[in-house]
């Protein structure tokens, strides 16, 4: 009694002997479609990826939120307290995702070491706001650590802009003293910072100790918020925030966001683009090969359906032999993509990448489809008239 | 070589006698403007091995491929045991081709990247199962018995066309069809060639065999030819004496050949 799956095992056979039949060839289509799936897996990985990284980018950058006392709020003297900033937390449920400071301005005297010549200076109290979020603006990770470090009275850290180190003649690992009337506090140099900005004439402390200097414990002049996301979702976080803190300012910075949003598609609708044109690269390079597969098939097509053998099946061979093609192509490439793209992380963003599962599956399965796409000219076996095969005219 | 009985004693390939197997009736084939077959009548009956002869461009490749549904008639009918093939579509002419012909080429047409056995095999998948055994078994029957792995590359000129036979044979066809079967072989493989041949024609099979070679068509029961597209010859002389050919439009010489032409078809 003859055994059905013998039909499954001679398929399998036939298809073995399809793929190894030249392997010169089967290495040209595996390596067109391995690149195709490195390039794009790294592509689409990276693009994934670009929130995140974009918003590290420009988180650098700055805030594109303001929140401010309200100009009419003269009673609190330009400020706001500390307590107020618990309720900012609260829209958190939103799609953006938030990092905020909070800083105080102050005007006090300083002087290099324990000299006596003292100048006025604009000082910045700074602390990040939201647990786990980390401050923002033109300062350095290195610097934003230091001053989030502790804000207990135990740090006595600070950063000066470059104008002002240069205008005290001090550098890392001096000490510097503030006066403010009675008020005084010393503090060492870990870093001078470099902007081109305000902040080069400006010397930054932890928030704690600004505030004591300036006799304003738990006040601040402003929080700075980085909202990544789309324009409308960052808009309608500004507009959350106005409606929770009805007596303060919540200033977006329209044209920063626009940019971020702008920025943001554009390089996403780019590395779209290019996985795009990557994979209908592969696709033509996988055509060609399996063009000239058509071409040396056509006797054999000839002869199986001389045999028997109906157009579906014999399709259907060739058909699968392209889908383990892709299929093997893409489990390589994909792998190899995803590596690839931690590496041009790096060298674009200056961050790696994040290596994210859903986008080997993707890649493996657009390398699948392109390598059928790439074996259409085998399609044209379909058409193959044995009686024409064997006459010669073909 | 030594080969074994080339067909099962249990297994029956012939219809019942008396009815023929295949009826042609003024079958023309027409490429453009050119005519290859201009209106060819004649039976085959079953278990007979007809020898169809003749010269090159007469229409005997394109006769053969009709009758194994390769190609399709441009008018006429063609009944192969009752099925009448030229209304046959596509998909009904890949199983008759599959169920009914066993076909063996010149150029024996094997699969390059398949191993002999897998070859047969091929067969047996687009017929219906394949059973390995069976396959070996055929080819063990054409003396291939050592040669079940080899790619046909590997295989001289007569062993592949054993494979051939071995695949035309695997599924035990109604009709087997043989298109120059000795063209590309030495005298050697011809001879094994012939005579496999000669045993499927003693166990029954029925065997249309298009040769140029008269020595060969010495072994069929009957000779067939064919000139510019037309039945000239139909006979079942023995071939002891040189074949008295009957030229086209010109009266065919009955006189002292067995001749099973209709005498209408040859004299005016």
């Amino acid at each position: 009694m003859p055994n059905p799956s013998a039909n499954r095992s001679m398929f399998r056979r036939i298809l073995r002997r399809l793929l190894f039949a030249n392997r010169g060839r089967l290495f040209v289509i595996l390596l067109a479609l391995s690149a195709g799936a490195a390039v794009s897996a790294a592509l689409l990985n990276l693009q994934v990826d670009a929130k995140r990284r974009l918003t590290s980018e420009f988180r650098a950058f700055g805030a594109n939120i303001l929140v401010l006392p309200k100009s009419s709020a003269a009673s609190s003297g330009g400020l706001m307290t500390e307590t107020q900033l618990s309720r900012l937390a609260l829209p958190l449920d939103m799609k953006v995702s938030i990092h905020a400071a909070s800083l105080l301005y102050t005007i006090a005297e300083v002087a290099p070491g324990s000299s006596p010549s003292f100048s006025p200076v604009v000082l910045v109290g700074y602390a990040g706001v939201l647990p786990g979020s980390a401050p923002l603006d033109s300062l350095s990770q290195e610097a934003r650590q230091t001053l989030r470090g502790s804000q207990s009275a135990e740090n006595k850290s600070c950063i000066a802009g470059q104008q002002v180190a240069t205008r005290l003649s001090v550098s890392a690992g001096d000490r510097l003293s503030f006066r403010n009337g009675n008020l005084t506090l010393g503090c060492v140099l870990t870093a001078i910072l470099k902007t081109g900005g305000a902040e080069d004439g400006q010397i930054f402390l932890p928030l704690l100790k600004a505030q004591e200097l300036a006799g304003k414990i738990g006040k601040i002049s402003v929080i700075q918020i980085n909202a990544s996301g789309t324009l409308a979702q960052i808009e309608e976080y500004a507009q959350t925030l106005q409606q929770e803190f009805p007596e303060l300012e919540v200033r977006p910075l329209r044209q920063f966001s626009e940019a971020q949003a702008k920025i943001y598609s554009r390089i996403s609708g780019l590395l779209t683009a290019a996985t795009a044109l990557i994979l209908a690269l592969t696709a033509l390079c996988v055509m060609a090969a399996m063009t000239n597969i058509a071409a040396e098939r056509r006797n054999d097509v000839g002869m199986m359906k001389a045999i028997g053998g109906s157009a579906r099946r014999v399709l259907n061979l060739f058909l699968t032999e392209a889908v383990i093609l892709g299929l093997v192509g893409g489990l390589i490439g994909a792998a190899a993509g995803i590596a690839l793209s931690v590496a041009l992380g790096k060298a674009v963003f200056g961050v790696a990448a994040a290596p994210r599962l859903i986008v080997y599956p993707i890649s493996v399965s657009l390398t699948v489809i392109v390598a059928i796409l790439g074996a259409y000219p085998l399609r044209r076996l379909v058409n193959v008239r044995p009686a024409t095969i064997f006459r010669g005219e073909a | 070589m030594t080969t074994q009985p080339l067909v099962n004693p249990s297994t029956s390939f012939a219809p019942a006698p008396q009815t023929p197997q295949v009826f042609l009736e003024n079958l023309v084939k027409e490429y453009g403007t050119l005519r290859a077959l201009g209106g060819v009548s004649f039976n085959i009956e079953p278990g007979e091995w007809i020898a169809l002869m003749g010269p090159s461009g007469s229409g005997k490749t394109t006769l053969i491929n009709i009758l194994g549904g390769l190609d399709t008639a441009t008018s006429g009918r063609v009944t192969v045991n009752g099925q009448d093939i030229t209304r046959l579509g596509e998909s009904d002419l890949v199983r008759y081709r599959a169920e009914k012909i066993g076909f063996v080429f010149q150029q024996f047409h094997l699969v390059p990247y398949l191993t002999a056995l897998e070859n047969v095999m091929l067969a047996q998948y687009f017929h219906s199962v394949t059973d390995e055994s069976q396959a070996v078994e055929s080819l063990k029957r054409v003396g291939l018995a050592d040669r079940l792995e080899h790619l046909p590359s590997k295989l001289s000129g007569g062993e592949q066309q054993r494979v051939a036979i071995a695949r035309a044979l695997i599924n035990q066809p109604k009709l087997i069809l043989a298109d120059e079967p000795t063209g590309n072989l030495d005298e050697a493989n011809e001879d094994i060639v012939i005579n496999i041949f000669r045993e499927l024609h003693q166990a029954g099979h029925t065997i249309l065999m298009v040769t140029h070679d008269v020595d060969i068509a010495r072994n069929a029961s009957r000779r067939i030819e064919l000139t510019h597209g037309h039945l000239t010859l139909d006979t079942t002389c023995n071939f002891l004496e040189p074949a008295k050919l009957c030229p086209h439009g010109k009266p065919f010489p009955s006189s002292g050949c067995c001749s099973t032409l209709d005498s209408k078809s040859c004299n005016p």
